[in-house]
């Protein structure tokens, strides 16, 4: 049904103005004032939005839904964790798709596409994990970026003997992406030394979950991101660096974008907010807070709030991946190594971002927008389609009320998970009724969506053959 | 089939198993689903193929307790290999 959204203030990532926008088959028709005739015409529905935000639907980066692990899956799939999502005030995310060694890689995106058609309330693509490179890996890429739309691929240079791949792969990976025109992900630990630590503190006899923070040192993950970034530089390629957590990590990006290369930073609100000593709280709760890459000690955190706020870093994602702490982050008591790793985040990125950003002087509105929603939709291939409020665009929408208070609760989340690592956390800010393609999902703070009506969207490669075109334009 | 009928009966053939005392001594698992493998004490091996992520996340309870078992089980006696025989080859973490 057509709709027009009255009263509210527009934020893009550039902008901030006081307009009414009009909706009609999913998509934003006009901007503007003076649209009740046009909306009228259409039958269009009005809402009121004074004293409200409108933003663009936030874009969920790396999610891990439906993950098989350990001999369990996480605890949110496609159906919860895209609920909750919504409820956040995200209307896209980008799950990862993981992959066999020696299987089609075509077969493995037919299994995500199996665990989320028809479960996910809100639009969703994949990233694709690589673990190896051989013929038959590089004669499938081209059908998956230009057929699939699958335009971003995952290198993991952690989890050794598990999905660790080697420099080589790495390298080779990012001249085939860079032929194709999609970006390499990578998440950056040095897996090899880490590998030797977690064997160490074991046979000493350490196996608290602080043990998981102290076996992945902060120096590591900087010298894996400097290393990724160098390859990027020496190949061409484009890289995101995700789940970026600490100074050494963030500097190795600063070093490699002064230098020209095409590398960009990603960070999470886990990182942000929350530190070490978590993992220190006694009777194994400080398993809730076991990340790859870990949290880091508090000093971290001044870090990354600053490169968010200066550009070194540009995009946040929530890195769901959601384990219960009864019944599933239990497989780790007498071994830190067995944790699942992982936490449930997507419902709560979006807000503890506009609290700790905005609300608290950090971040300007438009820096937010950028940071939740358009930079995603720019790297990942999405913009203008999705990113922003602007005629033609998706009406992937968040009426969002900058005066409303609430505190975050394994009680009242949305997620299917029996824990909230943010519980007790204060929000300033809240989405109110969330838009899908012109559609509420959420409504007054009420699911009114329906899993399986999001709908699966192919990526643009990040370089268009636009010279090509030029040149046989007439 | 649906689904949930494929759940319960993945669950049925676990429960099964644990009724009869066997251990999970193996986990193999890939993106269709986890290879479980058991033994009973006597000797005798079965493999159950999972395919649903809720009996996967079933099994990991059935795990954990046949995990604190074994730690009991290690407390209790002087001889730490008897209760390492009974713990399956672990799952690695997750990646990210």
């Amino acid at each position: 049904m057509a709709k027009l959204i009255k009263n509210g203030t527009i934020i893009t990532a550039a902008d901030t103005y006081q307009a009414d926008v009009l909706i009609e088959g999913g998509i934003i028709q006009a901007i503007g004032t003076g649209l009740e005739a046009a909306g009228a015409a259409i039958g269009a529905e009005i809402i009121d939005a004074a004293g409200k935000y409108l933003f663009p639907g936030g874009i969920d980066p790396h999610t891990h839904l439906d993950m098989p692990f350990g001999g369990t899956v996480t605890a949110d799939n496609f159906e919860t964790g895209t609920i909750a999502a919504a409820f956040g005030g995200t209307t896209t995310i980008i799950d990862f798709c993981l992959t066999d060694k020696g299987k089609p890689l075509a077969d493995s995106i037919q299994k995500w596409h199996a665990k989320s058609a028809g479960k996910s309330a809100i639009d969703y693509g994949f990233h694709l994990m690589i673990g190896e490179i051989n013929d038959e890996v590089l004669a499938e890429l081209p059908d998956i970026v230009h057929t699939e739309g699958i335009t971003s691929f995952k290198v993991f240079m952690a989890y050794k003997n598990v999905f660790q791949a080697d420099d080589g792969t790495l390298y080779r990976t990012m001249l085939t992406a860079s032929e194709l025109g999609a970006m390499v992900m990578v998440h950056a630990e040095n897996g090899d030394v880490i590998d030797y630590l977690i064997a160490k503190a074991l046979a000493e006899g350490h196996t608290e979950p602080i043990y998981h923070a102290l076996t992945r040192p902060s120096m590591l993950e900087g010298e894996a991101t400097g290393r990724a970034a160098k390859l990027a530089g020496l190949t061409g390629a484009r890289l995101y660096v995700v789940h970026v957590t600490c100074e050494e990590a963030v500097k190795a990006i600063a070093e490699a974008r002064e230098q020209g290369f095409d590398v960009w930073g990603e960070t999470c609100p886990q990182y942000l907010l929350l530190d070490q000593s978590y993992l220190e709280l006694p009777d194994f709760e400080g398993a809730k807070y076991v990340w790859s890459p870990p949290l880091r000690e508090a000093r971290h955190q001044d870090v990354l709030w600053n490169a968010l706020r200066t550009g070194g870093l540009q995009t946040i994602g929530s890195d769901q991946c959601s384990f219960n702490f009864n019944g599933q982050k239990e497989l780790g008591k007498g071994d830190f190594s067995k944790i699942p790793n992982g936490g449930p985040v997507i419902e709560d990125r979006f807000s503890l971002l506009y609290s700790e950003g905005v609300a608290k002087g950090r971040l300007t509105l438009n820096q937010f927008v950028d940071l939740v929603s358009t930079r995603s939709a720019k790297l990942f291939g999405l913009f203008p389609r999705k990113g922003t409020i602007a005629v033609g665009s998706d009406a992937d929408i968040v009426i969002f009320d900058p005066a409303a208070e609430r505190v975050i609760s394994e009680a009242t989340h949305h997620m299917n998970v029996d824990y909230n690592p943010f519980e007790g956390t204060a929000v300033t800010g809240a989405p109110i009724s969330v838009l899908s393609r012109g559609e509420f999902v959420i409504r007054d703070l009420n699911f009114v969506g329906r899993a399986g009506a999001g709908q699966y969207v192919k990526r643009a490669p990040y370089k268009q053959p636009v010279q090509a075109e030029l040149a046989t334009a007439p | 089939m649906s689904e949930y009928q494929q759940v319960l009966e993945e669950k049925a053939k676990l429960d099964g198993y644990m009724g009869r005392q066997f251990k999970f001594i193996h986990i193999e698992e890939n993106l269709s689903g986890a290879t479980v493998t058991l033994q009973h004490p006597g000797g005798e091996a079965a493999t159950v193929q999972l395919l649903t992520a809720e009996a996967r996340k079933y099994l990991t309870n059935l795990l954990i307790r046949q995990l604190a078992q074994a730690r009991t089980s290690a407390t209790a006696s002087s001889s730490s290999s008897s209760a390492a025989s009974s713990v399956p080859s672990s799952p690695s973490a997750a990646p990210h």
